[in-house]
């Protein structure tokens, strides 16, 4: 049984931590167009008049690739049905030149580069867009193209029919767009029963604390008891209170309540703040709020931001703000001297983690880093 | 709750099976499209007389195919290979009996099925058993295309797109390699994220005690005395010092402490499992052991021997309930865990459709591997097999194994 949500959901975003080094695969589909196409081109250089337009035609196919590349590439937006579209349209015009430089002269169908350049540029799209959108371009871009290409060559074809010649041409295009669905719907399909159904009773949570944790704890107790617990026992024991013992009492209450107080409202993110020079601004209490998943992975992104060479984690600020509709509001900035290239690399598999448990994440690409994003309420 | 990641391992395994199915698909849409080509070049030929014959091949490779999605074992697909390869033969040597001309003419209808050979492998978990499934496709094919010339006389090449497919393939599962190893890098270590997650929560609860306490005994006491009226009676007196006990004790801070002894004799758990997985294959379940590392671990008796019967229970369910043939057993060390994986692609099972009062994955393996300070956490979901993973506190680590490039860098 096919369900619909299966087919509006890509790979990557069932998945992002598969894909962030994933945008390899276009690269690897263009090189192959490339090989394969201008191998071609080169062999049958002196029997086409235009041998120009096959070589065009490739690179065009390949830049489509290429496109696809810089599109997915991890901390930018979704490449979405927009760019597909732009990406096929692109593919679909150097198959469309090398039609062009193909009409009038006689040619084997079966090797045509372009239908194949045409399928690896649909294949490169795979993992990044849902299977309901793959075939709509797949099968959008073969309606415009396979009559056009049918028009341009078939005079030429004598060895076989219409409908076969039609079937060859575009073989390797149709193959493509089911090659690319499938495995778009078969990952998604496969993997999302395993992160919604996984166990959670399963999963052992319980576990002895550490003695570190059990020094604090215990350190803390003594803290907040350090000054009353003495008084206390002396008046206990005296069975007597004087004027001056109820004046010292309330003061120690009122100091009492504050310190519970303080500590109630210590966060996790105060925390991770006291082990680095991170400063933390959260006036609504709204770190307390976030579910495990968000600590997580907000968590593992500010470790590798303060790890990353070349940050200055002195300068590194985290802002936290309810919003009228309940979710909060969160914002992080960092003064940092790496080169964009490997900050990403290097915060890709955290940043991407971040994807899946908020919502609204933005990445601003300057020399600062600039992440923000929304926890629902 | 949970992040939504899943772990590397099990995702590297639901793309790369999807790449598996992706050469189904395409097998059966090369096999249908070849329907119409043949039926026309026969027609354009005037030998309509002799179209049953590869017709029907045809039907029987799709069928074939049909047979590989339904089970998908190891076993079935063999079967398909010799079955689909012997009606590739019939096939090709039928329509060249028909018409010879069709090897410089027809060459890409008659190198359809062929196709279908290469493309239409096992479910493969890695890239490498999916490269080796997509070879002896390629071999089978170039099989049946020397049978097919010494039988009918006429010099066969096979022609660019049998090889064409199997070169994809080969570039698609390397790709896939390559992607996956360079994550085994790059990602960082989720699950000890989640258990320092999980640790600062259990610590908050305590904090959110200790507060509750403090207020309830001290901050009240202090109430007391504030609106004494200058005496306080023995009961009050007795009140505050039992709620000064109470403080000194903290007993909601204790804990209890699992006490780990080194075993010497650190073979036992190896050679263990390999009399496990022995015994499992005598009894029908093939077991693939792998592990990755080139540290010496030891694990403390009571870990070693509940990481044994955690993992027959698991292998005692798939052989039971699974169907699966084969199941895979994968062990990861690190300098504090041991991770063992096992795997099978069987039936599979809804978690949430498990009674709370069956006991059996419950006590054998989960609370079992809790008892000695371990966890095990279980993917699966119906007709996508099961995936179980295994951690287990390392006792000592007797040679360590190189660091990661991640490591060193962070």
């Amino acid at each position: 049984m096919i369900e619909r949500r299966h087919l509006a959901l890509s790979a990557q975003q069932v998945d992002p931590l598969s894909w962030f080094t994933g945008t390899h695969v276009p690269l690897v589909f263009g090189a192959i167009n490339l090989l394969y196409g201008w191998t071609l081109a080169f062999v049958a250089w002196r029997s086409h008049p235009e041998p120009r337009l096959q070589f065009a035609g490739v690179l065009i196919c390949s830049l489509a690739c290429v496109f696809v590349h810089v599109r997915t590439r991890p901390m930018k937006r979704r490449i979405g049905a927009r760019g597909g579209a732009i990406a096929v349209s692109i593919a679909s015009l150097g198959f469309v030149l090398s039609a062009i430089g193909y009409s009038g002269l006689t040619f084997a169908i079966e090797t045509w580069w372009a239908p194949f350049g045409l399928g690896l540029v649909l294949a490169s799209l795979a993992p990044y867009l849902p299977t309901r959108t793959l075939l709509i371009l797949g099968l959008g871009s073969i309606v415009v193209t396979a009559p056009f290409a049918y028009w341009a060559v078939s005079d030429q074809v004598f060895r076989w029919g219409p409908v076969s010649t039609i079937i060859i041409i575009m073989s390797p295009a149709i193959a493509a767009v089911i090659a690319a669905a499938t495995f778009s719907y078969a990952v998604v399909s496969r993997m999302l029963p395993l992160i919604e159904k996984r166990s959670e009773t399963f999963v052992s949570t319980e576990g002895p604390l550490d003695d570190a944790a059990e020094q604090a704890e215990r350190r803390r107790l003594a803290e907040l008891t350090a000054r009353a617990a003495p008084f206390i026992e002396s008046v206990a024991r005296a069975r007597k209170v004087s004027d001056n013992e109820r004046a010292l009492a309330g003061q120690l209450a009122r100091h009492l309540r504050d310190d519970l107080v303080t500590q109630s409202h210590v966060s996790w993110l105060d925390a991770v703040a006291d082990a680095s020079r991170l400063v933390v601004i959260d006036p609504d209490l709204r770190a307390s709020k976030m579910r495990a998943p968000q600590r997580t992975a907000l968590k593992g992104l500010l470790q590798a931001i303060l790890e990353t060479p070349g940050a200055d984690s002195g300068s590194l600020l985290v802002e936290l703000r309810a919003g009228e509709d309940g979710s909060t509001a969160v914002g992080i900035s960092l003064d940092m001297e790496l080169p964009e290239g490997r900050r990403i690399m290097h915060l890709a598999p955290y940043y991407l983690t971040l994807s899946t448990a908020v919502s609204d994440l933005e990445w601003n690409r300057d020399r600062f880093i600039k992440v923000s994003f929304n926890l629902p309420d | 709750m949970r992040m939504g990641v899943l772990p590397r391992a099990v995702a590297a395994r639901v793309i790369t099976g999807s790449v598996a199915t992706v050469g189904w698909a395409v097998g059966t849409a090369t096999i249908l499209f070849t329907f119409p080509v043949l039926i026309e070049t026969l027609a354009r030929r005037d030998r309509l007389a002799d179209l049953l014959l590869p017709l029907l091949m045809l039907i029987v490779v799709l069928a074939g195919i049909a047979a590989v999605v339904r089970w998908r074992r190891r076993r079935v697909v063999v079967i398909y290979l010799v079955v689909a390869g012997s009606a590739t033969f019939v096939y090709e040597t039928a329509l060249l009996r028909s018409d010879p001309a069709l090897i410089t003419d027809g060459l890409y209808l008659l190198n359809r099925p062929n196709i279908a050979l290469v493309v239409v492998g096992v479910a493969a978990t890695t890239a490498i058993t999916g490269i080796l499934w997509s070879l002896l496709g390629y071999l089978v094919a170039n099989a049946v295309i020397l049978a097919v010339t010494i039988s009918t006389g006429v010099e066969y090449r096979p022609g660019f797109g049998p090889t064409m497919v199997f070169a994809i393939s080969v570039i698609a599962y390397l790709t896939l390699a390559g992607i996956q190893t360079s994550q085994r890098r790059r990602v960082p270590d989720f699950d000890r994220l989640e258990a320092e997650t999980q640790r600062w929560s259990r610590g908050e609860d305590l904090s959110r005690h200790t507060t509750a306490a403090v207020h309830d005994t001290l901050l009240n006491d202090l109430s007391i005395v504030m609106t004494s009226s200058g005496e306080l009676d023995e009961r009050a007196s007795e009140r505050l010092l039992e709620d000064l006990e109470v403080l000194r004790g903290a007993e909601w801070i204790s804990h209890t402490r699992d006490i780990r002894t080194v075993d010497v004799e650190d073979a036992t758990l190896r050679n263990e499992l390999m009399r496990m997985v022995s015994d499992f294959q005598w009894r029908g379940l093939s077991i693939h052991v792998t592990g990755t590392g080139s540290g010496i671990y030891r694990l403390s008796p009571s870990v070693a021997a509940a990481a044994v019967g955690a993992i027959r229970a698991a292998f005692e369910n798939a052989l039971r309930h699974s169907g699966a043939a084969m199941a895979e057993l994968e062990v990861i060390y690190s300098a504090e865990s041991a991770t063992i994986m096992i795997t099978d692609h069987g039936s599979g099972f809804d978690m949430s459709a498990i009674p709370a009062d069956r006991l059996g994955v419950r006590g054998s393996i989960i609370e079992r591997l809790q008892l000695v300070g371990g966890s095990a956490q279980i993917w699966s979901a119906p007709g996508e097999g099961t995936s179980i993973i295994m951690t287990l506190p390392v006792a000592e680590v007797v040679v360590p194994q190189e660091e990661s490039h991640h490591q060193e860098m962070s």
